[in-house]
């Protein structure tokens, strides 16, 4: 399957969307865990920034096998995009990459807020002492709920 | 300490979206967002499995799954080791989630589409806390209704009226439980509308307003029996909208289904609606609604459904206390003919008895009958005191076999009344008895 990120779903990717990972285990044991940033590298290249706290067991996985899976969902409306892939590489994040972390969660306060969620709390998910992993991504599905979710979005 | 199931509670409103990651035999992780996690016990929760999609074929291929919950008055976040065990498609928990999303796919005018195909069963094998770096606030503990309970209970056994009762249950909702905003609606004898007899709290009293039984949130509570509890209103009409965009992006279209207008609330939130149930037959649905989010919880759809149990014996209790006899056998007060110049218009439509009182909508149905009647013996011999019981035995009024629900026909047409026509009114004037009470003269006119 080839993947092509256009600019419009890059612009959608890197909005200020809520963005969660799964990786597995060398047993095919999932794991969740929230990504706070996530960034378009190329039309086939995104990296999402992995909170070290919250993301020993994700870190461990892709060390392990590589294999990753990112959703991303849009709060005001359910558009949900799932681009699947692998780990290219994995690195403390920058200075730069914690500019846009910030900048996400400011977004992401301001969608929360239009469904009533308070910024303090919305504040409480988002950590920024994280990893930058880079990833090759292999396939892209719309995951909005409903009949289409699970089909592919290709070029 | 790994928290336990019980203490994350808030986890399980529905009020934000929880996160599944399932894995492919092949090693491919999936990760997607889900509507509503149902705790089942300590041990269980229950997906909805409404669209075949990745992660159900993956988790009966591969049992292992992990959940993402959030505690929406914090925010903190769990993860959750589950293993899928079965799909339920019957039963009690199946049944539970069906009546939910039934409810919400017909206030959203999604009917058809949003069915649940099945309840996914998993066993949840670890809880853990995530990390967090701020300090969290400590949101106030649930409420205890117990005192409530017994002061509402004792409030509504001395009841002797229908009327009363109905103040009596909204008020202490009000008062006693903090849910300043209810409504109360009763089955019609056949069962095809409820209609709302009683309300508190609102800008509009909505008396009167109608609902078909299986229809909205109140709908389905009543034709389902069962209790339906929303937390975010606003939630479930953005899952509408994407479910809709989500099958228009593979070319399927779904007709836009009419949306249900909802009694109460513009700005509703939160709403639980409980059947009121006289041993197998729906009597009505009490109701309340918030507009905050995740208002209302599982200790308030107990407490609530323990009320409206009270109100259904109350309510068949003063049925059969009418059967022994209890009321009024007779009344017979007449009055002059009232002075005035502009008369009231009065128009009855005989194909459904509605009544249009100086050309706005009154009432239509039995309700309707009971006035023309009124306003009939009135017009023949001056008479305006009257009794429930004689209404009863009249055939015709047509109450068939629901003579019980007289009650609330009168109630809703002296509320009706009050309402609307200040020229025209019904004044208790004791158990069982009322006045029939004309500011001016009327005239009636006669229509099909």
């Amino acid at each position: 399957m080839s993947v092509r990120i256009d600019d419009e779903l890059a612009a959608f990717l890197t909005e200020g969307n809520a963005v969660v990972v799964a990786t597995r285990d060398a047993a095919l044991r999932p794991h969740a865990t929230r990504a706070c940033g996530i960034q378009v590298c190329g039309p086939d290249r995104i990296a999402v920034l992995l909170p070290e706290a919250t993301s020993t067991q994700a870190l461990a996985n892709l060390e392990q096998n590589g294999n990753i899976a990112v959703c991303v969902s849009r709060p005001t409306d359910y558009r949900t995009v799932q681009l699947k892939g692998s780990r290219l590489l994995d690195r403390p994040c920058s200075a730069e990459e914690l500019v846009m972390s910030q900048q996400q969660l400011q977004a992401f306060s301001a969608i929360c807020g239009q469904l009533g969620i308070a910024r303090q709390n919305v504040r409480n998910i988002w950590m920024f002492e994280s990893r930058y992993v880079e990833i090759q991504v292999s396939s892209i599905f719309r995951q909005t709920p409903g009949p289409g979710a699970g089909t592919p979005i290709e070029p | 300490v790994s928290p336990r199931l019980a203490d994350l509670e808030r986890c399980f409103r529905g009020e934000v979206p929880a996160t599944i990651a399932t894995c492919s035999p092949e090693g491919i992780p999936n990760i997607t967002y889900l509507s509503v996690v149902y705790r089942l016990d300590d041990d269980h929760v229950a997906l909805s499995f409404q669209f075949f999609n990745k992660t159900h074929a993956n988790v009966v291929a591969h049992p292992h799954a992990q959940l993402l919950v959030i505690d929406p008055a914090t925010m903190e976040q769990y993860r959750l080791d589950v293993r899928y065990q079965r799909t339920e498609t019957s039963g009690p928990v199946f049944e539970r989630m069906r009546t939910n999303l039934a409810a919400v796919a017909s206030q959203t005018g999604m009917d058809g589409l949003f069915w649940l195909r099945g309840a996914d069963i998993y066993r949840v094998l670890a809880t853990e806390q995530l990390a967090h770096d701020l300090d969290l606030s400590n949101p106030s503990p649930p409420a205890d209704f117990v005192a409530a309970l017994e002061t509402l209970s004792r409030n509504i056994s001395e009841c002797d009226e229908l009327d009363a009762l109905l103040d009596t249950t909204l008020h202490g909702l009000a008062e006693l439980f903090d849910y300043p905003c209810s409504l109360l609606l009763f089955a019609d004898g056949s069962g095809s509308r409820l209609y709302t007899v009683a309300s508190r709290g609102f800008a509009e009293s909505g008396i009167g307003a109608e609902v078909r039984p299986g229809e909205g949130l109140i709908g389905v509570a009543a034709l389902d029996q069962r209790p339906v509890r929303i937390s975010n209103m606003r939630r479930e009409a953005i899952m509408a909208g994407a479910v809709r965009r989500s099958a228009h992006e593979i070319g399927q279209e779904i007709g836009s289904a009419r949306e249900i207008p909802l009694p109460g609330l513009p700005d509703m939130q939160s709403q639980l609606a409980v059947p009121i149930l006289g041993r197998d037959r729906t009597l009505g649905v009490l109701c309340v609604q918030s507009d905050r989010t995740g208002r209302f919880t599982l200790v308030d759809e107990q407490a609530l459904s323990t009320v409206a149990r009270y109100l259904a014996i109350s309510i068949l209790l003063l049925g059969m206390g009418h059967a022994a006899g209890g009321e009024a056998a007779s009344a017979r007060a007449y009055t002059r003919e009232p002075k005035g110049e502009a008369r009231i218009k009065v128009r009855h439509h005989a194909s459904d008895d509605s009544i249009f009182i100086d050309e706005e909508y009154l009432i239509k149905g039995v309700p309707g009958r009971i006035l023309l009647k009124l306003l009939d013996v009135y017009a023949q011999d001056g008479r305006v005191d009257f009794t429930n019981r004689e209404l009863r035995v009249d055939d015709s009024l047509r109450l068939g076999g629901y003579r019980d629900n007289l009650e609330a026909r009168l109630i809703l047409l002296r509320r009706r009344l009050e309402e609307r026509s200040g020229a025209l009114r019904l004044v208790k004037t004791g158990r069982g008895r009322f006045r029939l009470e004309l500011r001016r003269p009327f005239e009636l006119v006669r229509a099909r």
